[in-house]
């Protein structure tokens, strides 16, 4: 007796919408999806209820909005563009900014320091045991301390990197490397507070902000007072100091290097600078008002 | 089941010579403040290395108990039956373990409770405690993104030597047709000229060894420059290795010193081979180019020869020579495309291999922790519900798109978590390679411009870094609060504890430490929910807590107490044993109750009332 197989053409080959919506429920998420992405292009009307309720059982977030696109699709016969929310400048200057800043940085920093550390190796060769307490010294410390406040300018325009994490305990620990001599610097919370961000551009950011409001109090009964918060799609760390205050001009001015209200010994005009530039980097501001009762309020704020 | 037996600490610090003995089930640790009970928790975690759910523990602890030690060191012994692990660490961080190592503890620091349940990452190292091969699966996941990775930058060097080659392939054009006019041009005038046979056969045979010999040519010097490319790899590791070799003559471990030497005298082998092997291959392209000189050098003495018998031949004959040239050139390029798209090939099967496990692991992974979840909502019912979701967390995915995308003109802050949450990172990275903007327009809703200039920019560096990017799964810790459930980042503080305590306290089979659980906890939690707890884990692992709160030891009791005591230079066990101790009971009632008279006097209030 003939065995007579099965002809193999007797079997209808599926489409390819009919082995999309087959793989829609796939054990493998990647494949799941590259399913529903076929299914933008080739599903017809009568799927839509087998979609919908692979919908309701997909775990995979990818998915699910893939197969939203489909759905959306087949009801309006069109798709949704982003077009209307468009943003209404193209060109993102401050990214382009951003990126030639920390390049540039980069590079003069790769070619001043070993020229710097030449220079001081030679000098303290000559000079021997007069090295130690001169003025070149000081000097070289100083030139020093530039470069490193350069890094930091160059630092704060880094790509961020976003994550979850608890301000409060990254502003607390920041806060106790601050030399803060006799000011007090009190924090106004001690509970968590969720949100996302780059934690070092921040940290930096704040650092220089609160460097800025200990150097404008120096009086031992002045407070700076550091107060933080999540809201409705920010997130804002306001620094209050009851010091000197600041220049009216001081915001506009800091987006011009160099410019200081401090004296020759101070820093080098880079923190206001710093701040911003680490929270521009977070789509962020900066805020620097005076007080009604003397002193300045600095307030940073990003969105969430 | 394994507990921790004994903490020793050496001549030094502020704990010198202080020995404190544990029994298995409750311990609490009790003193006054400042006499070194957060001290004893910090010398067993850092003794132990057992590691911590935040960061910041994790630095706060080490550097108090650094500080503490003051350049001694630590013992910590645990215990299981008749096998007992013991180990040392000096401050400065060198450790030595007697018997392999120890079994795990988990230990919390005071406010390490609170800042675990609403950091995302110190949820999931919660979660994760309660499935045995977690570090293993963490370890196998980091290897298989790792290949992942590393054949998507192979990739995109596949894709962009491809390019240059296509770009070559089209500068020097379909030459066939041109080639074949110059032929027939050539042969017309052969043909009407008085050139001998001889003389045109050997033109011919000329031009046609032009076209194999520049063909040759160029196939050489494209291996050459495979071979280059793989030997900086090559020397690159050899270095490393080299290292690796000079590092491991520290350890003390035979095997592994041989292991690596023999490993580094391989690669020294396979750099001698494959620099030996580019030689011969300069010595062959010198060869071949001497050979086309000589070859030219006669062809240019026929050509002399054959022009004078018609005018106009010697310039069509090099024309031919020169386009027989071209084809040799671009046959070679046709070969060395095939060969591209052949490694191409292989090279996407072995990444999608290596994807296909990549999302097994990541698939066992969270049904592990779904399970873990599950268990807990089900044990800890109806107060608190875990959940867990998978690839919620777009965080590191986002951050790896704002640097591809940082310079490409286009605002990354807006649209790298929008493009995050359209588009997979695998079919991103796919759609980078084959530069498929309709597919990125249909699935991001971005304008075909838009969708082109962020393929392009993500093109040059970043498929690597997208392609394996760690897409945490995410837990969800709830307490139900009032009519309904309540996440934990929406708690009070004390409401945290209230969820997070009870999930330790059900990690069964192992030592749980905890600095000072009752802080922003009522008593009415401590002595009902807090204390079932402590006495439905009797029996399935060790408790040490320590406190100021008298109900912890005694409404859980204890059975073993420790009280500590401090002259401010230094700490010492005042006393220590079970609760029936009278010692222990009159330290319980002076510290921790306040003094026999308050106590009396509270029990007075109580009975007024009642």
């Amino acid at each position: 007796m003939r065995l007579v197989l099965p002809s193999t053409s007797g079997k209808a080959k599926l489409t390819q919408r009919e082995e999309a919506l087959q793989a829609l429920s796939d054990d493998s998420a990647m494949r799941r999806l590259r399913a529903a992405r076929a299914l933008f292009d080739v599903a017809i009307a009568a799927d839509r209820a087998a979609i919908a309720a692979q919908l309701e059982r997909e775990e995979d977030s990818w998915t699910q909005r893939a197969l939203e696109r489909v759905l959306a699709r087949l009801r309006d016969g069109a798709v949704f563009t982003q077009s209307t929310q468009a943003d209404p400048d193209e060109n993102d200057l401050e990214g382009v900014q951003a990126q030639a800043l920390q390049l540039a940085t980069k590079q003069v920093l790769h070619e001043v320091r070993p020229a710097i550390q030449a220079v001081e190796s030679a000098t303290r060769l000559n000079l021997g045991e007069r090295f130690a307490g001169s003025a070149t010294e000081a000097a070289l410390t100083r030139l020093t301390e530039l470069l490193a406040a350069l890094q930091q300018l160059g630092d704060a325009a880094g790509a961020p990197r976003i994550q979850q994490f608890d301000l409060t305990e990254s502003i607390t620990s920041l806060l106790s490397t601050v030399e803060s001599g006799p000011v007090t610097v009190t924090v106004a919370r001690t509970d968590a507070v969720l949100v996302a961000g780059d934690s070092a551009l921040i940290n930096l950011a704040l650092s220089n902000l609160v460097r800025n409001a200990l150097e404008a109090s120096r009086e031992g009964d002045d407070s700076v007072i550091v107060n933080w918060a999540r809201r409705e799609g920010e997130a804002w760390i306001s620094v209050l100091d009851n010091g000197v205050g600041l220049p009216e001009d001081a915001l506009s001015a800091a987006t011009e290097v160099g410019t200081t209200t401090k004296g020759e010994q101070g820093h080098f005009g880079l923190g206001l600078p710093i701040s911003l530039r680490a929270i521009e980097s977070l789509s962020g501001r900066v805020i620097l008002a005076p007080r009604k009762q003397g002193g300045s309020a600095a307030e940073i704020r990003w969105p969430q | 089941m394994a507990f921790i037996e004994r903490v020793e600490v050496e001549n030094e610090g502020f704990l010198a010579r202080a020995e404190l003995r544990f029994t298995p089930g409750l311990n609490v640790l009790i003193g006054a403040r400042g006499t070194g009970k957060t001290s004893v928790i910090e010398l067993i975690r850092y003794a132990l290395q057992a590691g911590a759910f935040t960061t910041d523990a994790a630095t706060k602890g080490e550097q108090q108990a650094v500080a503490v030690l003051d350049g001694g060191a630590v013992t910590v012994t645990l215990r299981e039956g008749n096998t007992s692990w013991s180990v040392t660490r000096t401050s400065e961080g060198a450790s030595t373990t007697a018997f392999g190592a120890p079994p795990a503890c988990t230990i919390l620091a005071q406010n390490e409770v609170e800042s675990l349940a609403v950091s995302p990452q110190g949820r999931l190292y919660l979660i994760d405690r309660f499935y045995g091969d977690a570090a293993e699966t963490e370890r196998r996941i980091t290897e298989a993104a790792s290949a992942t990775r590393t054949a998507t930058q192979e990739i995109a060097n596949l894709l962009e030597e491809i390019e240059r080659n296509e770009s070559a392939t089209t500068e020097l054009g379909p030459i066939e047709e041109e080639l074949e006019r110059a032929r027939a041009f050539q042969q017309a005038l052969l043909t009407n000229s008085s050139a001998t046979k001889d003389d045109q056969a050997a033109l011919l045979d000329s031009q046609s060894q032009m076209q194999a010999l520049a063909q040759r040519e160029n196939q050489l010097r494209f291996t050459a420059s495979s071979l280059e490319s793989a030997q900086g790899t090559t020397v690159a590791l050899r270095a490393q290795v080299k290292d690796l070799a000079e590092s491991a003559l520290l350890l003390d471990v035979n095997t592994v010193q041989e292991l690596i030497a023999s490993a580094a005298l391989r690669l020294e082998q396979a750099t001698n081979e494959m620099s030996a092997a580019s030689t011969a291959l300069r010595e062959e392209t010198t060869k071949a180019s001497m050979f086309r000189a000589k070859l030219d050098e006669q062809s240019r003495a026929l050509r002399r020869k054959l022009d004078s018998v018609q005018d106009g031949l010697s310039q069509a004959s090099r024309q031919v020579q020169q386009l027989e040239e071209r084809k040799g050139q671009f046959d070679a390029l046709v070969l060395r495309r095939r060969d591209l798209l052949t490694r191409l090939d292989q090279l996407r099967e072995r990444r999608s291999v290596a994807l296909a496990g990549l999302e097994k692991l990541r698939l066992a992974r969270i049904h592990a922790r779904q399970q873990v979840a599950k268990d807990l909502t089900e044990k800890l019912a109806p107060q608190i519900r875990v959940r867990v979701a998978a690839g919620k967390t777009l965080n590191s995915y986002t951050s790896a798109l704002v640097s591809g995308l940082r310079g490409s003109g286009l605002h990354y802050n807006t649209l790298a978590p929008t493009l995050a949450k359209a588009v997979s990172p695998v079919e991103l990275v796919d759609w980078i390679e084959r530069s498929a903007v309709d597919e990125l327009v249909n699935a991001a809703a971005l304008s075909v411009e838009r969708a082109s200039t962020v393929l392009r920019s993500l093109r040059q560096s970043s498929a690597a870094s997208i392609i394996a990017v760690d897409v945490e799964d995410e837990v969800t810790l709830e307490l139900l609060d009032g009519p309904d459930y309540k996440p934990v980042e929406h708690l009070s503080i004390g409401q945290r504890c209230t969820v997070v305590l009870p999930i330790l306290l059900a990690l069964e089979g192992e030592t749980i430490i905890v600095d000072q659980p009752e802080d922003h906890l009522d008593n009415a939690f401590i002595a009902s929910t807090l204390i079932a707890a402590i006495r439905r884990r009797e029996g399935r692992g060790q408790v040490i807590f320590s406190s100021h709160n008298a109900n912890i030891p005694v409404l859980g009791d204890a059975r073993n107490v420790i009280a500590l005591e401090s002259d401010g230079e230094s700490a010492e066990v005042r006393a220590a044993g079970a609760l029936d101790n009278s010692s222990i009971r009159d330290t319980i009632a002076t510290l921790m109750e306040g003094g026999e008279e308050a106590f009396a006097a509270r029990a007075a209030f109580y009975e007024r009332k009642g």
